[in-house]
């Protein structure tokens, strides 16, 4: 019975303890920190912010892989089709991709991939929606183009003829 | 004796570099279709400026001296060397006017990066990079990877004459495959188209496999088609070969960098249904030694960086990286920092060794070369069994290079001469990341990386690296793709120029 009350008195106290809460929380990081060798992060639960750029792949067993951009890193990301299906815009010339908010596993060699640095997705938020991006058209460009050519026409022509002139 | 250029020579020299120049005006015209199918409007005027001022710079040039002057080897060796300077400069305009580099000085370390095949890049934003930026990047290892003037030969600028070959052989290229250099040129393009080929077909294969659109898959499978058989290292996206996830994208790409560091005058070889000759060469037989050599220490490198739970994860990275350095290719599938972080110790140091040895000589590869290793191998073995034997006794040493042969003291000297300059140059390389404040197995790495047109990088080269460094590494990259002569016959005409002015005043 002793026994008893002892473990009981002890469970409550463990209760009572405040949990450790931010040990369970993923860890905030960005692209650069996850692909620093030696980060500590290693099989740990992440969470970072980035553009989603170029396109869904096929990852296999009813996976994709989305290539995430932050902080200048691009990391590949593994999830279940259907978690990407949430995100409508890719980053690439024409677009800026959707931001999202990435949580997941980090694995530094990851056994399942051959090795690779990835993150195994066990959440994705879209922040922000992609935009097309603005590429203004620089006429003067065409111009200097034009120019230049029509200079080099110009001179080739003079350089020839001037060489088929009889001396 | 040195011999001053006359002016005449100068202007031969300047008149066939601005040939060059024009064939290179006629190659951006294929990034700027690409960007109008790809509706890339602005990217489109980058080439109209690009093609129009390449066209301009190589006219004023063409028209020092007229169509078919003559050209002697020692001003072979200046065209062939002011080329690749002329070819970064003029390939730059078009990149620094997509707003993706941070200074024309960017823009034209790129350039000479790709027309050097080293692959060590200072472009920014690279996943938003358009389509005809990105063709233009992995042109540029595909013409300077066949040589800039072996393509303008193989059009033959009217150069048909000895000069031709003067050209050719300036480029480091050591040997010819068929009688004709106009016909060598060719063949060479034609094992290029071949190859390029094959490589775009099955990657657009994979690409297709791994769901992405027709048009994408065709660019991504040409763009590292080229970087791989032209042993490049450019990616069209910032994760370089990493992106994919693929363990298929990797098979083919080692393949086609194995094939790019291959002897094209093994090609012939094999072309021509003469098999054997790869068990015999002595390049070829050097690259399998010193590949199983580093292949069994990089083994043992990653086994003991506990990285990796399995031996099949060990291989494949492995295997990867190692062909990608031996190759002077540069792809990867790891970050910069990886290198210096989990891959320390052996790994790093295999590495090191594979990107300074480098691939068969007359091929798209770059560093000393399995030839002068396997020279300067047999050579050592040549002299300790001349050491140790009576002195009466006549000692050979023999090998196998498309016919048999024997090592002589020129050859072996020569071999070790172009050793010594790649060491060097590494050293001095890594001495000025040193004394830029890079660590010193990081500054060795970069160095060796950039003088052998490797391209791996630990992170040194980036848009904040500081300008001296740029330029030094472009000269690295320069000056190992030249494989020295080149550079000297421009360094010596200066001094001897200038000597003589000294004498005159």
């Amino acid at each position: 019975m002793k026994v008893i009350v002892r473990i009981a008195l002890v469970a409550l106290f463990l209760c009572a303890v405040p949990a450790p809460a931010l040990a369970f929380a993923p860890v905030e990081s960005t692209g650069a920190e996850l692909v620093t060798a030696g980060s500590g992060l290693d099989g740990v639960e992440v969470t970072f912010e980035g553009e989603v750029i170029s396109e869904a792949l096929a990852g296999g067993q009813g996976h994709v892989w989305l290539n995430v951009l932050s902080g200048g890193v691009a990391i590949g990301v593994w999830m279940p089709e259907q978690m990407a299906e949430r995100v409508e815009t890719f980053g690439m010339w024409s677009h800026d991709g959707d931001i999202v908010r990435i949580t997941g596993v980090l694995n530094e060699a990851c056994d399942t991939h051959g090795g690779d640095l990835d993150v195994h997705a066990t959440g994705l938020e879209v922040i922000t929606s992609g935009t097309p991006r603005e590429h203004q058209v620089k006429y003067w460009k065409l111009a200097v183009g034009l120019v230049a050519l029509a200079a080099a026409y110009v001179i080739i022509r003079q350089a020839w003829r001037r060489e088929e002139r009889p001396s | 004796m040195w011999v001053t250029p006359e002016k005449q020579n100068i202007r031969a020299i300047l008149h066939y570099t601005g040939m060059l120049v024009l064939a290179l005006a006629a190659t951006m015209v294929i990034p700027l279709v690409v960007a109008l199918v790809s509706q890339e409007w602005d990217p489109a005027l980058d080439y109209v400026v690009g093609v129009g001022v390449t066209a301009l710079v190589g006219v004023l040039l063409v028209r020092m001296a007229p169509r078919g002057t003559p050209i002697n080897r020692r001003d072979g060796l200046l065209v062939t060397a002011l080329a690749w300077l002329a070819a970064s400069l003029v390939g730059a305009i078009p990149l620094v006017l997509s707003g993706h580099f941070g200074s024309y000085l960017d823009a034209c370390f790129e350039a000479m990066s790709g027309f050097t095949t080293s692959g060590l890049v200072l472009v920014q934003d690279l996943d938003h990079l358009s389509n005809a930026h990105n063709v233009w990047r992995h042109l540029t290892h595909l013409i300077g990877g066949q040589g800039i003037v072996v393509a303008a030969l193989s059009v033959a600028l009217g150069m048909r004459g000895g000069g031709a070959m003067s050209l050719y052989l300036a480029e480091g290229r050591d040997e010819r495959i068929m009688p004709n250099v106009v016909h060598t040129a060719r063949f060479i393009w034609v094992v290029t188209a071949a190859y390029v080929g094959l490589g775009v077909v099955l990657l657009t294969i994979v690409d297709l496999s791994l769901g992405m659109g027709l048009g994408r898959s065709l660019l991504h499978a040409f763009c590292n088609t080229t970087a791989c058989w032209d042993t490049g290292g450019f990616g069209p996206q910032s994760q370089n070969s990493l992106y994919y996830h693929s363990a298929w994208f990797e098979t083919i790409t080692v393949m086609l960098m194995l094939a790019g560091t291959m002897n094209f005058n093994l090609h012939a070889h094999i072309w021509r249904g003469e098999r054997v000759e790869l068990l015999r060469n002595i390049e070829a037989r050097t690259v399998t030694i010193n590949t199983f050599i580093l292949s069994v220490l990089m083994g043992l490198g990653l086994a003991g960086t506990t990285l990796y739970a399995s031996s099949g994860e060990i291989i494949r990275k492995g295997i990867y990286h190692l062909i990608s350095a031996s190759s002077g290719t540069g792809q990867q599938t790891l970050y910069a920092s990886q290198w210096t972080g989990g891959y320390g110790g052996l790994a790093l140091v295999v590495i090191i060794l594979a990107m300074a040895f480098g691939g068969m000589a007359s091929s798209t590869a770059g560093g000393i070369k399995a030839f002068r290793i396997g020279v300067i191998a047999k050579g050592l073995l040549w002299r300790t069994r001349a050491a140790i034997a009576p002195q009466s006794a006549v000692i050979t040493e023999t090998y196998h290079h498309f016919s048999k042969q024997t090592i002589n003291y020129e050859l072996f000297s020569n071999a070790l001469l172009v050793a010594v300059l790649y060491v060097f140059t590494y050293a001095a390389g890594a001495v000025a990341g040193i004394v830029y404040g890079y660590p010193p197995a990081e500054a060795l790495f970069e160095s060796i990386s950039a003088a052998a047109n490797v391209g791996l990088s630990t992170g040194i080269t980036a848009p904040g690296m500081p300008t001296g460094l740029k330029l030094i590494y472009m000269f690295e990259m320069w000056a190992g793709r030249l494989e020295f002569l080149a550079l000297f016959a421009i360094i010596a005409s200066i001094v001897a120029a200038l000597v003589e002015r000294r004498s005159h005043s």
